[in-house]
């Protein structure tokens, strides 16, 4: 394409309260940031859940999304989907391109 | 009078244990026990306070039974006030604290005890009943350690307590033994010094030497140590009355055995250097403790360093003075225990210090050299007569706390508001400090020692807690600083088992 | 390699609830990794989850659980047992049997031998509190590289170790990561998991206390500890994990049972098919679910009489003269049902946090707090700006000054040279104060309080208008109105916080409003009044259809639990026409709060008839007292819906009452907030109390007196150990009696059902706990509805006892 540079995009979805674990990984994985959504809702695996609560942050779903180049990603997704065997959650791996490759490698 | 006086102390003391065992074993409510022995024990601190008041007018009163004597002398006057004082206030505090607990009876008829056996132990005027009250207030505090009698750490501090104490009374015995003999049954402690002569060199020093060692171990100094940081598995009534009435029961001993002890001036100087190195020892091992009782605990044995070493070194007077000073100080500390989290709140709450830096900081800190110790100089010089070089020695230990205080004030903030109230402060405290202890040692005026350790090797224990200071604060790598503190954090804990990879 | 190492330990730590330091002390349940599975599934054989069967068996005896609640509670569980089963002649409900053999033939239970603490893990106690220390003497050298590094360093040369281990150490890797990857690497990765598990089982107070750290404070985590565990545990050739053995319990066959059943049933005539269909009734219901039928039988006989004692009254039209908002905490029941007492006072409860969450500064001071429900985080930061600023300037001054010499004393108590000296001089003053303190508290307090004056004293205006904006501002005021229905505000609304003053007690921020991060409520009080007396707030909150008539005005005060006294906080703010209703709400609290103090004094530990009002006041500057107040022991249910249902009922302060109008709320959004917040912040507080009373060893932190200090993280119990977590037995039980009755929550809407409904469907944590039996709700649409259960599969109706006929009244 123009000029832009593939890389992955992993999107992880957790509940609130396992969403720092899931940081620390995508931190210690050299990933350069992050996107942190709080409060979304759906319906999954495990039932519905409703959204951002006006006075519980806790009990919410976040979604994590972070981009990292192709040779990164594969480490960090193996150690995501290890710490979703345990606690609930999904995560999603999209091919993605960028146009500013320096910000995330 | 005055003998009535005397009796009546030591009787209601020992009648208050009585009725409270009495009443726990008949079951009675162990909340009014309590109280009633509270009530009893201040009943009886008035009664030590108009003793004294009696014996500082009219003089020293000695009540005999038989061949064995008890006295009340200025010394006996001030500890039972102490003891009396602080053992009221304890279990008053545990009336309270110990609300509900299923062990409050043991505690109070522990605590009776124990200040019953102390009581008799400042009043003892012969050797016979020193020696008993000695060892009776030894089992009381070991019962005191069974208050919670199912926890694996009050095992654990109950048998390294009993180890100790029954190896040191036992050569406490051993040694009042050969007196007994010698002086042809009891005899009062003022006559030790014709017993001790008439002992010959050899016998006589090892009786110096297992009273010394009882006095050790009681006061937890080096080799004896390992008892201290143990008992904080009992509730904090029981510490605060340990660390204020029984540990410093080593002082008592080497103050009223000093014709024994003092001739050999040897044995004076192990006494000092034991002391000195608990007290660099347990200062070191004090600024690694994380936890509140366990720096409390450490600072004892410290404290129980300086008072010892001052014995070593002939200043009887310095050392029961610091030993009445930190009794109050350090049960009330205890007490306190819990405070930390309001302190934390009100804290929080506080403005933060405007930080003193460049010429200001400097000149704070000259001014808080020169004035505490040109303070204390002048004091001395006005006030003391005459100038014990033992007690010089000690001063420097006043002098670098009036420096640290004052230097912590100016360097905080240097305003005229603080150097004023900080300056007028600290020469204020001094005068009154030197005036106190002044009169106080008249007042108390001591059999002076035989023979002491030389004035000078105070220098070697204040060099240590200089270079211990100096390792806290460097900020480049040392290997000494980290074996030090990693010394100083593991040896208190690890037993040699450890090392071998066994769990104990 | 060793991201893969990091989500593993992620992931055996997962159930590990995080626990809160002492200085902000939030209520959590202990077992909340377990929530997503039913209550008592899967249990730690060393946990309680129940009282024991002797306890329960007593209080059947003593006609606590009658055997109707018994069989009531046995059918509920399993719906097998409703048929009825021939013996013989007689035909008998299978419940019955079921309750027979469990009232005639108790179980005994189960233990463990508990485990002895192992050498690795004093020496690992020891590193961790010296790492962690807050306010350290000596920092620890190297502390500033991570606890692994710093402890490889140190223990390198420690000359307490023998040579070849210091050696080992030595040798080791540098880098946490590293280290920890070499110590599993015997590991199979199959194993792993569990591997890690049993490492992170033992130290769980440290173990938790690092957790939160990892994610609050950032200095340590459990990788870190992991590494020093294993690095160490090699090291010293020890045991890494002592072995715990179980006690079985003796068991008796499920037909020997049957046999004794069926020989007292028929009074000796048991033929072995009478045996038999007594055996098959047993079957359904094996001892290991006795335990777990008993606590519902208990539960349930409060729950009825609770639910029996709620009105079905209508709403009163006219306008009070005064509205008191209080928290939920169930303190503010006793407070609510004295003030109302008084004509024209009404009541509403409401999170302690008036919806304003903030982290609070004092003026000038040098930290913050966080004033809100630990399930947020902070966002917005709020100070004060004093209204005379060159009194201000003065005071701040003068604080400076005492922070000073304050620094000074504590310098010259923690230096190395100077602590003798000290002594010497500081003795006698603390010898007369303790003597003041131990003899005459309140003077000791006034003396302390005449001598401080803090700048936070000053009358102030909160930053609230700086720190959010006009929009943020109306949006919290309209959340706050809409979720606890304040429809027609009364001339004189009061939001009252609350928070608890006692002295030397290490737990007092458990007393305090855990809607509040464990700190007073004055402060949200004050933000929030701030906020509805603002006139453009007033404005927008018109536009939005939320009127507030102008003679309205907002006034914020505090609660004091132990001494039961409100204080009116900004009195500055509080206009002149107000005034008066100002002073005659103070008159009508204090009349309140005596009654109230006398009410609590019959069932304080130790509070005596005499004078009882003074003493119980006075225990708050008691620095000796254990007991200055009971806090939230009894909590026991929670009730979300009008005053109307509870006016002038008694509920010995042992509900959390949650003001909540249905006809205000047609989304359902504001019962959805209340659903998701205040509850569960009510099921922490609850299961806390819960499982500390139950485990006081292991839960709880065991007796007070015994409790050793570590900076503001935590206690220990003696002179090392494991950091305690939970609550001191003084906050539980008396000697040897408990002052909390362990039940789970009772939670109970005046709601439409379908509402309820979808709202616990579209929330996991909901489902969780209601599903999985932590806690119970009943539910009923309105005052013209009979009460519901919910169950897993539906609501079911209840079954009301009126307290006349004590008969059972099928609703």
């Amino acid at each position: 394409m123009n000029n832009l540079t593939r890389m992955t995009r992993l999107e992880i979805i957790v509940p609130a309260r396992d969403a720092p674990a899931i940081r620390e990984l995508i931190s210690s994985a050299g990933a350069t940031g992050y996107t942190s959504v709080t409060g979304v809702s759906g319906i999954g695996h495990h039932g519905q859940h409703s959204g951002s609560l006006l006075f519980n942050e806790y009990d919410t779903l976040t979604m994590l999304i972070t981009v990292m180049p192709e040779g990164k990603a594969g480490e960090l997704i193996d150690a995501v989907r290890e710490l979703l065997n345990a606690s609930s959650g999904v995560m999603f791996v999209a091919e993605t391109y960028v146009s500013r490759p320096e910000y995330f490698q | 009078m005055d003998e009535v006086v005397l009796a009546a102390t030591i009787v209601v003391a020992w009648s208050t244990t009585a009725i409270a065992a009495a009443l726990c074993w008949l079951r009675f409510s162990s909340h009014i026990t309590a109280r009633i022995a509270a009530g009893m024990t201040g009943a009886n601190f008035v009664i030590a306070v108009a003793s004294a008041v009696l014996t500082l007018a009219t003089g020293p009163v000695t009540l005999a039974l038989g061949q064995s004597s008890v006295q009340l002398d200025p010394l006996s006057v001030l500890l039972s006030v102490l003891v009396l004082g602080l053992s009221a206030l304890i279990q008053s505090f545990a009336v309270r604290y110990l609300r509900g607990d299923r062990r409050q009876g043991w505690f109070v008829v522990v605590a009776t005890t124990l200040t019953a056996a102390t009581v008799l132990l400042v009043c003892a005027a012969s050797v016979l009943v020193f020696a008993l009250a000695w060892v009776a207030a030894g089992a009381a505090l070991i019962a005191a350690l069974a208050t919670y009698p199912d926890l694996p750490q009050a095992h654990e501090g109950i048998r390294r307590t009993a180890r100790r104490f029954a190896l040191a009374d036992a050569g406490l015995l051993v040694g009042v033994g050969v007196l007994l003999v010698a002086g042809g049954g009891d005899r009062s402690l003022r006559e030790l010094g014709s017993i001790a002569a008439s002992l010959g060199e050899p016998l006589s020093l090892t009786v110096a030497a297992l009273l010394v060692i009882a006095a050790l171990a009681r006061s937890s100094q080096l080799p004896f140590h390992g008892w201290l940081p143990f008992t904080l598995a009992a509730p904090t009534p029981v510490s605060a009355l340990m660390h204020a009435g029984v540990v410093n029961a080593g002082a008592i001993l080497l103050v009223r055995f000093s014709p024994v002890i003092s001739v050999h001036a040897w044995l004076m100087t192990t006494i000092v250097l034991l002391g000195g190195a608990t007290l660099v020892w347990a200062s070191a091992a004090r600024l690694v403790r994380p936890d509140v009782k366990g720096r409390l605990v450490y600072s004892t044995m410290a404290q129980m360093g300086f008072m010892i070493m001052a014995c070593g070194l002939g200043a009887y007077a310095a050392a029961i003075f610091h030993l009445i000073a930190h009794s109050l100080f350090k049960s009330s500390l205890f007490l306190g225990a819990g405070m930390g989290v309001r302190r934390f709140v009100t804290e929080r709450d506080r403005p933060a210090a405007e930080p003193v830096t460049g010429v200001r900081r400097a000149l704070a800190l000259l001014i808080a050299i020169v004035v505490p110790v040109s303070g204390l100089i002048v004091a001395e010089l006005l006030l003391t007569r005459p100038i014990a070089p033992a007690n010089l020695t000690l001063l420097a230990f006043v002098a670098a706390t009036g420096v640290i205080t004052l230097a912590a004030t100016l360097t905080g903030r240097f305003t005229v508001g603080t150097l004023l109230i900080g300056v007028t402060g600290i020469l204020t405290l001094i005068l009154a400090y030197i005036a106190f202890l002044n009169t106080f040692s008249a007042a108390l005026d001591p059999v002076p020692a035989s023979a002491s350790a030389p004035a000078w090797l105070v220098a070697i224990p204040f060099a240590a807690l200089l270079t211990l200071d100096l390792l806290t604060r460097t900020r480049t790598t040392s290997r000494l600083r980290d074996r030090v503190y990693g010394l100083a954090l593991t040896i208190t804990e690890l037993n040699p088992s450890l090392a071998k990879g066994l769990p104990r | 390699m060793s991201l893969i190492l990091r989500a593993h330990v992620a992931a055996a730590a997962h159930d590990i609830v995080p626990s809160w330091p002492l200085d902000s002390f939030i209520a959590v349940n202990p077992l909340a990794g377990a929530e997503s599975r039913p209550f008592g599934s899967g249990a730690d054989p060393d946990v309680a989850i129940t009282r024991s069967t002797a306890d329960f068996v007593t209080d059947f005896h003593r006609g606590r659980i009658p055997v109707e609640a018994l069989e009531r509670a046995l059918v509920a569980r399993i719906p097998t047992l409703a048929q009825t089963v021939p013996l013989g002649e007689k035909t008998l409900p299978a419940a019955t049997i079921a309750a027979l053999d469990m009232i005639e033939w108790p179980d005994s239970e189960a233990g463990t031998v508990p485990a002895e603490d192992t050498a690795l893990d004093r020496s690992l106690c020891i590193w961790i509190a010296a790492y962690l220390n807050p306010d350290p003497l000596w920092a620890m050298p190297h502390r500033d590289q991570g606890f692994y590094a710093a402890w490889r360093r140190l223990a390198a040369g420690d000359l307490a170790l023998p040579r070849p281990s210091r050696r080992r150490i030595a040798d080791a890797p540098e880098d946490a990561d590293a280290a920890l990857q070499k110590a599993v690497s015997a590991v199979a990765p199959s194993e792993l998991h569990n591997y890690l598990r049993a490492q992170l089982a033992p130290l769980p107070g440290w173990v938790a206390h690092i957790k939160w750290r990892a994610e609050k404070v950032g200095d340590i985590d459990l990788t870190n500890y992991l590494a020093v565990r294993l690095t160490l545990g090699t090291t010293l050739e020890s045991n890494l994990v002592t072995p715990v053995t179980a006690v079985p319990a003796p068991v008796d066959t499920t037909w020997e049972r049957a046999g004794r059943i069926a020989v007292s049933v028929t009074r000796g005539a048991a033929g072995p098919e009478v045996v038999a269909a007594v055996a098959r009734v047993l079957a359904e219901h094996p001892p290991a679910e006795h335990l777990l039928t008993w606590q519902a039988a208990y539960e349930e006989v409060y729950r009825t009489e609770l639910v029996g004692m709620l009105r079905s009254i209508a709403e009163p039209t006219e306008r009070p003269d005064v509205q008191v908002v209080l928290c939920i905490d169930p303190r503010s029941e006793g407070l609510r049902r004295h003030l109302e007492r008084y004509r024209g006072v009404e009541t509403l409860g409401f999170a302690g946090f008036f919806g304003v969450p903030i982290r609070f500064s004092r003026y000038a001071a040098q930290g913050a707090m966080n004033a809100l429900p630990a399930l947020l985080t902070p966002r917005h930061r709020v100070t004060e700006h004093p209204l005379d600023t060159r009194a201000a300037a003065r005071t701040v001054a003068a604080a400076r000054r005492r922070g000073a010499f304050g620094h000074a004393l504590r310098t010259a108590d923690a230096a190395t040279l100077s602590p003798f000296a000290f002594a010497e001089t500081a003795g006698w003053f603390s010898g007369a104060l303790t003597a003041l303190r131990t003899l005459a508290p309140s003077t000791h307090a006034r003396l302390e309080r005449a001598l401080s004056s803090r700048p936070g004293d000053l009358p102030a205006r909160l930053t609230t208008d700086g720190s959010f904006t006009l929009d943020e501002r109306v949006s919290m005021a309209a959340t706050a109105m809409r979720v606890m229905g304040l429809t027609r505000p009364a001339p004189l609304v009061v939001l009252t916080g609350h928070g608890s003053h006692s002295t030397n007690n290490l737990y007092q921020s458990a007393l305090d409003c855990g809607a509040c991060g464990g700190n007073p409520g004055g402060v949200n009080a004050r933000a929030a009044a701030e906020l509805f007396n603002d006139p453009e707030v007033r404005a927008a909150l018109a536009g939005n259809g939320l009127r507030i008539p102008d003679d309205t005005v907002f006034v914020a005060a505090e609660h004091d639990t132990v001494r039961d006294t409100v204080t009116v906080l900004d009195r500055h703010s509080i206009p002149q026409s107000h005034l008066k209703q100002v002073r005659e709400f103070e008159e009508l609290q204090a009349e309140a709060g005596t009654r109230l103090v006398t009410e609590r004094a019959r069932t304080l530990p130790g509070a005596r008839s005499r004078r009882a009002v003074e003493r119980v006041r006075q225990r708050a500057d008691d620095w000796a007292e254990v007991y200055p107040e009971l806090g939230l022991a009894g909590n026991a249910a929670m009730i979300i819906g009008p005053r109307e249902l509870t006016r002038g009922v008694d509920l010995s302060r042992r509900v959390f009452l949650h003001s909540y109008r249905t006809e205000l709320d047609p989304d359902g959004s504001a019962l959805e907030t209340i659903m998701t917040a205040p509850l569960i912040v009510a099921q922490w507080i609850n299961h806390q109390y819960y499982f500390s009373t139950l485990n006081p060893g292991t839960l709880g932190a065991g007796t007070k007196t015994i409790h050793n200090a570590v900076g503001t993280l935590g206690v220990l119990a003696g002179h090392r150990g494991d950091l305690r977590r939970g609550l001191p037995w003084q906050s539980v039980g008396f000697g040897s009696e408990l002052l909390h009755e362990p039940m789970r929550l009772t939670v109970v809407i005046e709601a439409a059902l379908d509402r309820i409904g979808q709202i616990i469907s579209a929330n996991q944590v909901l489902r969780n706990l209601l599903d999985n039996e932590w806690i119970t709700l009943t539910a009923r649409d309105n005052i013209h509805h009979p009460w519901h259960r919910y169950t897993r599969y539906g609501w079911t109706p209840t079954i009301t006892l009126t307290a006349r006929q004590n008969q059972e009244t099928p609703v």
